[in-house]
C-alpha cells in the first residue's frame, strides 16, 4: 500500500513538473517561432519557397488550389478575393486596398514574387492580373520567361535555384523597378 | 500434482479463487486422500482406491454458494488508490499532447479528477482505519460480466475513434488514391496524438478488471500483507 502511495506522489510530482514545462516552456517556445516563421512568409525576401511547391499544379481552372497558393505568398494580410477565366487561361487576383496604403517596395517585391510563383507552379497559366481598387498590375508568362531567360517551372526546382535567381536580387531596389516595368503592363482601375 | 490433486483442480476450473473455493478445495481433497488410504488399508491397490475415491466426487455443483463477500473499507481504499494512480498516469501520457493541440481538454480534467479521487481517498483511508469490518456480498458471475462488458464497449469505442480519425485524416487520400503526404514532425506529431488519445480511455476497463480483483482479493476472512 505504500508503495503504491509513493508511486502516486511520484507520478503527481512528474506531471506537474511535465505539466509546467510544456505550458510555460515548450509552447510558448514553439507560437515565437510560428509567429516570426508566418511574419518570414509575408516579406517576398524571406519567403519559404518549401510552403508552396505542394501547389504545384497543372491546370489553372483548380479553383482551391490557386487560392490556397495566394494565401501563403507575401501580400496575404490584405484581403483579398479571385476570378478565374479558363477560356483565356487568366486569374484576376482582387485585393481589397489602395495601392498608396501600401509599402511601394514591399507591394513591387511582392508582385514580381507572387507572379513568378503562379507562373512557376501553375503549369497553365498564361495571364494574372492584380487588381487594386486603384490600379491594376497584369503579367503575362512570355514576358516572364523572357525576364528570367528559362521556364519558370524550372525555378522551383530547389530552393538552391530560387533563392538567387528569384529571391535575392529583390533586395535590389532598381532591379525591382525594372522587374515591374519589364514584367507588368500597369493601368488604372 | 498426484491424480488426487489433478482430479480436485479439474473439478474447480472456470471458478475464481476466491476464499470459499481455496477452502473447498483444500477440504474435498483431504476426503478424497483419507478415502483412498481407506481403501488401499483395506486391501486395493493405490491406482484402484484413487479410481474408487475420484468416482466419488465428480462435479462440486450445487457446493458453493454464488454470492461471496469483501471487507467494504478495505475495497473501497484499494479501489481509490488504484483509480487515482490510472488517473495520473493517463493525465502524463496526455500532456505531451497538448504540444499538439489534442486532448487539451482531457489534459486538464484528469488532473482535476485525480485530486478530487486524492481528497477521499485520503478521508476514506482515515475513516477506515478506525472502523470495524463491514462486509458486502458481491455475485461473481455478475462482476465478471460486468467488466466483460466494459472492455467490450471499451473496444468498440476504440476501434469507432480509429476509424473516425482515419476518415478525418485519410478520407480523400483513401476515397482518391492518392498517397498520404505529411508535410513535417509537427504533422505526424498531430496524426499520432489523434491515434493515441482514445487509449487513454482504456483506463475505465482497467478500473472495472481492478474492481473485480479487489474485491476477491478483499475477500470477508481472507487476510493479506501489502
Amino acid at each position: 500500500m505504500w508503495t503504491k502511495n509513493k508511486t502516486i506522489l511520484l507520478l503527481a510530482a512528474a506531471g506537474i513538473l511535465l505539466f509546467a514545462a510544456v505550458q510555460n516552456v515548450v509552447l510558448p517556445q514553439w507560437d515565437r517561432n510560428a509567429e516570426i516563421y508566418a511574419a518570414e512568409q509575408q516579406s517576398p525576401l524571406t519567403h519559404h519557397l518549401e510552403s508552396i511547391t505542394k501547389y504545384h499544379n497543372k491546370y489553372m481552372g483548380n479553383a482551391s488550389n490557386i487560392s490556397n497558393l495566394m494565401h501563403s505568398l507575401p501580400l496575404n494580410e490584405v484581403r483579398s478575393t479571385m476570378q478565374l477565366y479558363p477560356d483565356s487561361l487568366t486569374a484576376d487576383i482582387l485585393y481589397h486596398a489602395d495601392t498608396a496604403d501600401l509599402d511601394s517596395a514591399k507591394l513591387e517585391r511582392s508582385l514580381i514574387y507572387n507572379a513568378t510563383a503562379a507562373f512557376a507552379l501553375i503549369d497553365n497559366l498564361k495571364q494574372i492580373r492584380f487588381k487594386f481598387d486603384d490600379r491594376v498590375y497584369i503579367a503575362e508568362r512570355s514576358r516572364l520567361e523572357a525576364w528570367y531567360g528559362k521556364k519558370p517551372s524550372s525555378l522551383t526546382d530547389s530552393p538552391k535555384i530560387w533563392i538567387p535567381v528569384v529571391q535575392d536580387p529583390l533586395a535590389d531596389l532598381s532591379y525591382v523597378q525594372k522587374g515591374i516595368a519589364s514584367l507588368f503592363t500597369v493601368t488604372d482601375a | 500434482m498426484n491424480p488426487l490433486q489433478k482430479h480436485v483442480e479439474k473439478l474447480f476450473a472456470g471458478y475464481p479463487p476466491t476464499r470459499q473455493v481455496r477452502e473447498l478445495k483444500a477440504e474435498i481433497l483431504s476426503n478424497l486422500e483419507a478415502k483412498a488410504a481407506d481403501l488401499t488399508a483395506e486391501g486395493m491397490e493405490y491406482a484402484q482406491a484413487v479410481e474408487a475415491a475420484k468416482a466419488n466426487m465428480t462435479s462440486v455443483e450445487g457446493l458453493l454458494e454464488e454470492q461471496a463477500s469483501y471487507d467494504i473499507s478495505k475495497y473501497r481504499t484499494a479501489m481509490l488508490q488504484t483509480a487515482l494512480l490510472y488517473c495520473l498516469i493517463a493525465w502524463i501520457i496526455t500532456i505531451p499532447m497538448r504540444l499538439f493541440r489534442v486532448a487539451e481538454n482531457l489534459s486538464l480534467l484528469l488532473p482535476l479528477i485525480a485530486l478530487v479521487l486524492g481528497l477521499i481517498y485520503l478521508i476514506v483511508r482515515g475513516a477506515a482505519a478506525g472502523d470495524a469490518m463491514k462486509t458486502s456480498s458481491f455475485n461473481h458471475a455478475a462482476a465478471v460480466l460486468s467488466r466483460n462488458l466494459a472492455w467490450i464497449i471499451w473496444g468498440l469505442f476504440f476501434l469507432t475513434m480509429t476509424m473516425y480519425t482515419t476518415v478525418l485524416h485519410m478520407g480523400s487520400n483513401i476515397w482518391f488514391g492518392r498517397p498520404l503526404h505529411l508535410s513535417g514532425p509537427y504533422q505526424f506529431g498531430v496524426l499520432a496524438a489523434n491515434y493515441a488519445w482514445p487509449l487513454v480511455t482504456i483506463i475505465i476497463p482497467l478500473l472495472f478488471s481492478a474492481s473485480l480483483r479487489l474485491k476477491i482479493k478483499y475477500e470477508a476472512g481472507s487476510r493479506h500483507v501489502d
